[in-house]
């Protein structure tokens, strides 16, 4: 029932809006690089707030696979289709679909260069590229040796083929996680990747080990991640964090040898995930300032660095907010809100977002850390008193409960920004 | 006493050179560096480390300021016959932090 | 580039009082709060699975169950974290918002 009304809407907004995005010159232009979490809500907000606007997306993926929910997949609890979504929903809102991924940006002429050498202008730019994996920091580490040792960072062929793998492991196996130091995307996820490791090792190969080579000593929700790890998976999870020399330092595909300064683990299956950057077309364009992820205006996320260009999700500081989908997901309501003031000569008015990250430590075990954030032109901040995780100790039914909201939640908002 | 990690091989053969790597969790604070209020975080490091086998020193090293936090050392030992393999760091203040680990030649 | 169009609107927001359009810094804007609810509680409010449609239901009720989240008197998961954030005036303001979305 849901799903049809919301095709019919579509199908009703494809049709008036088609006319105007067809004539040139009927509003301002805007591109669109990067269809995921916070690109598809600011094209699905924009479009709303001001529909005379010209959209053109720029995407280098043919479906878009996301990250959030992902490991459920590599745990097995369910399989690739569920994070698999078609472009076609949010193409067929009334915006031109360029073919081909951007290859360059030029901040000042906010044209974007597309790899068959089209080149695409617009009166404002809205970058949501995601994260680029920063190979070179690991020794012996690149896209080639993450073929035998996945990072799965970026959801898609490297989710299934660390499935893959730990389908094929023998029982008994070697896994090792590798996860980098701070910042990356999504803080928790490293820890629900283990944690959804271990429930498909506990059943299924259960004397296999975990060793988890940490760069860091703390990690988001993790009283409430060892906590379930003592009561689900004693015994299964080894962790050297970083004051111990948890950090990878090199690998060898070769030999499936992942090093720290102080140990040499022989992996069966190793999930490395290297440091991370924002987008590589943020950075080739300067955009990052020199420091790796892009600094943006608080309330408008505009680029301090260039007028015109708007940068949201993984790819930008966001003050507290973390580098989240449903971050992203409301930068981008967000930032076309701030754009749609803009066209129509106002000033951006800060908002209040949520960022809810939910985590399933097992199917049955969900918990969260919630809270709201204020846009400051000092930055964006999460409001105090109010916000925080689940409880410690929380019974299993507020866990159950948190895991059919996790399901909710995805099922909820993918259906909105792709359906 | 502070946290440590030793990794000695529980065997070897007589005359072979066995890698031995050494671990101290500690902050070594330079002297040069502010707490996020603002104040100077004084020296605090660890001066001395000393390996010993078959209770011979075998390596000993002065350190200074500037050592990274968590310093790791690696060095090659010829195992001759069993024994412990003993280390001993020394913070400035004189306290002592040890461990060890016995190696089987065989 | 505004500066005057931005003062003309100041001048025309004093003389008329005030304009949910023109919401400055202080008043609620129902609307701008709302979208931040829709990634869990579905488009303009009206459900998503197992958490609960806001769109259409009574503004007082939705109020007190902000309210009682927000003192700690109902008992809640995600809810109980995230209320508290919001003032009175966004509390209604947001209520009335959903109040009146066609279920």
């Amino acid at each position: 029932m849901k799903m049809q009304r919301r095709t019919f809407v579509a199908s009703l907004a494809a049709l008036p809006l088609a006319a105007p995005a067809l004539a040139r010159g009927a509003g301002p232009r805007v591109t669109v690089v990067g269809a995921g979490y916070g690109g598809a809500s600011f094209i699905r907000t924009l479009r709303r707030l001001a529909p005379e606007v010209e959209i053109t997306v720029i995407e280098q993926t043919p479906r878009f696979h996301s990250c959030p929910f992902s490991n459920g997949v590599i745990g097995g609890l369910w399989d690739g289709d569920r994070i698999s979504f078609e472009y076609d929903g949010l193409a067929s809102t009334g915006t031109r679909w360029a073919s081909g991924a951007a290859v360059g940006f030029d901040p000042a002429t906010r044209e974007v260069t597309l790899e068959g050498g089209e080149v695409v202008t617009g009166d404002y730019v809205l970058l949501s590229p995601g994260i680029s994996l920063n190979f070179a920091a690991i020794d012996g580490y690149s896209p080639e040796a993450a073929e035998a040792m996945p990072h799965a960072w970026q959801a898609g062929s490297q989710t299934g083929l660390l499935r893959r793998q730990l389908v094929e492991m023998e029982d008994g196996g070697t896994v090792v996680v590798a996860i980098p130091r701070p910042p990356f995307r999504c803080p928790p996820g490293p820890y629900e990747r283990i944690s959804l490791i271990a429930h498909y090792l506990k059943a299924a190969k259960p004397a296999s080990k975990i060793i988890v080579l940490d760069a860091q000593d703390g990690f988001s929700k993790q009283g409430l991640f060892e906590e379930c790890w003592a009561a689900l998976y004693p015994g299964l999870i080894e962790r050297i964090p970083g004051a111990e020399s948890g950090e990878v330092e090199a690998v060898d595909p070769a030999t499936m040898r992942v090093s720290t300064a102080f140990d040499d683990i022989t992996a069966d299956v190793a999930n490395v995930i290297p440091p991370q950057r924002a987008g590589a077309l943020a950075l080739d364009a300067g955009l990052d300032g020199g420091i790796g992820w892009c600094p943006v205006d608080p309330v408008s996320f505009e680029s301090t660095l260039a007028p015109g260009v708007f940068i949201i999700g993984d790819a930008a500081i966001m003050g507290e907010m973390p580098k989240s989908g449903f971050s992203a997901a409301q930068q981008g309501s967000a930032c076309a809100a701030a754009l749609a003031a803009r066209i129509a000569g106002d000033d951006p008015a800060p908002r209040k977002l949520i960022n809810t990250c939910y985590s399933l430590a097992a199917p049955d075990w969900g918990f969260s850390v919630a809270d709201v954030y204020a846009q400051t032109a000092d930055g964006i901040a999460a409001i105090r008193p109010g916000g925080g995780t689940t409880p410690l100790g929380a019974d299993a039914d507020t866990h159950a409960a948190e895991a059919r909201y996790a399901n909710s939640w995805f099922d909820t908002l993918t259906s909105q920004l792709w359906g | 006493m502070f946290n440590t990690r030793i990794r000695v091989p529980e065997t070897a053969a007589a005359g072979e050179a066995v890698e031995i790597r050494a671990m101290i969790m500690h902050p070594m604070d330079n002297g040069f560096t502010y707490s996020t209020q603002g104040t100077l975080i004084p020296v605090n490091i660890i001066t001395d480390f000393t390996c010993r086998y078959l209770g011979e020193v075998v390596v000993q090293v002065r350190l200074e300021p500037g050592i990274s936090a968590n310093p790791i050392f690696t060095f090659s030992l010829r195992a001759t016959e069993s024994g412990p393999v003993e280390f001993e760091w020394i913070d400035q203040n004189g306290d002592v932090t040890t461990a060890s680990a016995d190696l089987t030649v065989t | 580039m505004s500066g005057h169009h931005r003062l003309a609107i100041a001048t025309l927001a004093v003389a008329l009082g005030p304009l949910s359009a023109l919401a400055g810094p202080g008043d609620a804007d129902g609307a701008a709060l709302a979208v931040a609810c829709f990634s869990c509680h579905g488009p303009e409010g009206r459900g998503g699975g197992e958490i609960p449609a806001l769109a259409g239901r009574d503004a007082g009720e939705i109020a007190r169950q902000l309210s009682g989240y927000a003192d700690g008197s109902i008992p809640g998961t995600i809810m109980p974290r995230l209320a508290p954030s919001y003032t009175g005036a966004e509390v209604t303001a947001l209520a009335d918002w959903f109040a009146e979305v066609a279920p």
